[in-house]
């Protein structure tokens, strides 16, 4: 198994301005799982009679929960497995509620073919079309044989 | 605890006889759909986005069709024959589709024993409440035996 | 949002391929037995399992088949695909830390009946085919996003 077959796009595959775009609905075994994984019981994610208290009324999805959404896209997608992420930037600019569908894109900013570095733009927007969060970063596409 | 073989084995060859049946029924909830997803990594939006499935002919969204055939493995690895039970070969028709919240009631009927392969063969269909067939196919087994060393 | 589909009847061809590898782990048998409900011993108890004749844990049959949903969900055809029909034999037994890899290949495209023929193998770390099979898909048709274009 040299697994050439399943890795993603290679810089040479890819141009400035290509999307790729992954959309899911939130549901509450989403945030608790998420929750489990990496520990953060805030509050605000996982008790309801305490975010009917706060700003937000409701509990809401870790905000790094939808950042993963890009990630996602990034490993699985554009370019795809073998991505090797670098760096990134992030700012929320609205709160994602359980059972939100959330559509994350990803766009080719930039490419330094020499150095093998792409650089992104990403955001997400719920099904009301808010953008709740804007992103950009650099990834390393894979090197294919 | 004892796990020795002999105690929790299934039932084995000479216990199973053709026209025997079992069953199990579950409700299919969403948690079951995204755990079911992410083990698998199908994030099909067919089962995990509500946008998505509104705008398909069946309006919201559906259980992951092997998450429901999976049914089939826990009836045979749990039920009967039971702990011990080897699947070899499964043939799946998917023929309406489950959604969350559906109660689904799987059954398994013994309808071939090869005593010499030592193989079993079963019919397996899944209905929905409404009485709808959803899922039908059949499985080939090796069901539990004792292993000897000396046979090896 | 746009409800985004993968690969239509059309732009699908025969031969057209695509592959999926995991290296299965402990927690994805966990979670399929949990999920299924399919505590068959063999698969979640060492001790049970040392004692048959695989010597160690062996994989859910029905986990195996259901990565070739993530092919079929995510890849080729791709999101909004549902399966007709597919029948899977397990070959060589599957353990834990073993790296599957899918391949699917298309071998029949029947635009008018809007199905596609796969046929599927699974192979281990060391190039042993642990299972074949073979389905019909329904690939995916688009979908009515008029209410998009007038919002975007």
């Amino acid at each position: 198994m040299a697994f050439q077959e399943i890795l993603g796009k290679s810089i040479g595959e890819i141009e400035v301005g290509d999307k790729a775009y992954f959309a899911k609905t939130i549901s509450e075994t989403d945030v608790y799982q998420f929750a489990a994984v990496t520990g953060d019981f805030n509050p605000a994610h996982v008790n309801e009679a305490y975010a009917t208290g706060t700003f937000f009324k409701h509990r809401i999805a870790h905000g790094q929960l939808t950042v993963s959404l890009i990630s996602n896209i990034l490993g699985t997608q554009l370019p795809g497995p073998g991505t090797i992420f670098v760096s990134s930037s992030v700012t929320f600019m609205a709160p994602v509620y359980i059972e939100d569908t959330i559509e994350a894109v990803v766009e080719v900013a930039e490419l330094n073919r020499e150095k093998n570095r792409l650089k992104f733009k990403a955001w997400c927007v719920n099904q009301k079309g808010v953008k709740v969060l804007e992103s950009e970063g650099m990834v390393m596409p894979p090197k294919k044989r | 605890m004892d796990y020795s073989i002999e105690s929790k084995i299934g039932r084995t060859i000479s216990e199973i006889s053709i026209g025997d049946t079992a069953s199990f029924g579950k409700t299919f909830t969403e948690a079951d759909v995204y755990q079911f997803t992410g083990i698998i990594g199908n994030f099909n939006p067919t089962h995990l986005n509500k946008e998505f499935a509104a705008k398909t002919p069946y309006g919201k969204r559906t259980v992951p069709q092997m998450l429901v055939a999976g049914l089939v493995s826990k009836i045979l690895g749990t039920e009967y024959p039971g702990n011990g039970t080897v699947h070899v070969a499964q043939e799946l028709e998917f023929l309406k589709p489950v959604f969350m919240g559906d109660t689904i009631e799987a059954t398994v009927e013994v309808t071939k024993i090869d005593g010499k392969l030592n193989r079993v063969w079963f019919d397996f269909k899944c209905v929905n409440r409404d009485g709808d067939l959803v899922l039908t196919g059949e499985t080939e087994i090796i069901p539990p035996f004792i292993f000897c060393e000396e046979e090896s | 949002m746009k409800a985004r589909i993968g690969k239509t009847v059309e732009e699908i061809k025969v031969g057209d391929c695509a592959y999926f590898a995991k290296t299965l782990s402990n927690t994805d048998m966990l979670l399929f037995a949990g999920v299924t409900g399919d505590v068959n011993l063999l698969p979640i108890n060492d001790e049970f399992a040392k004692q048959t004749i695989f010597k160690q844990r062996v994989a859910h049959g029905m986990l195996t088949a259901s990565f070739i949903t993530n092919i079929i969900g995510m890849r080729l055809p791709g999101y909004g695909s549902t399966v007709k029909s597919q029948k899977v034999k397990f070959t060589l037994p599957v353990f834990i830390a073993d790296t599957i890899e899918i391949g699917l290949t298309i071998t029949a495209v029947d635009v008018a009946e809007n199905t596609v023929d796969f046929s599927v193998v699974a192979t281990n770390q060391d190039g042993k085919v642990v299972m074949t099979g073979s389905g019909v898909i329904n690939p995916p048709v688009p979908l009515d996003d008029s209410d998009e274009e007038q919002g975007e």
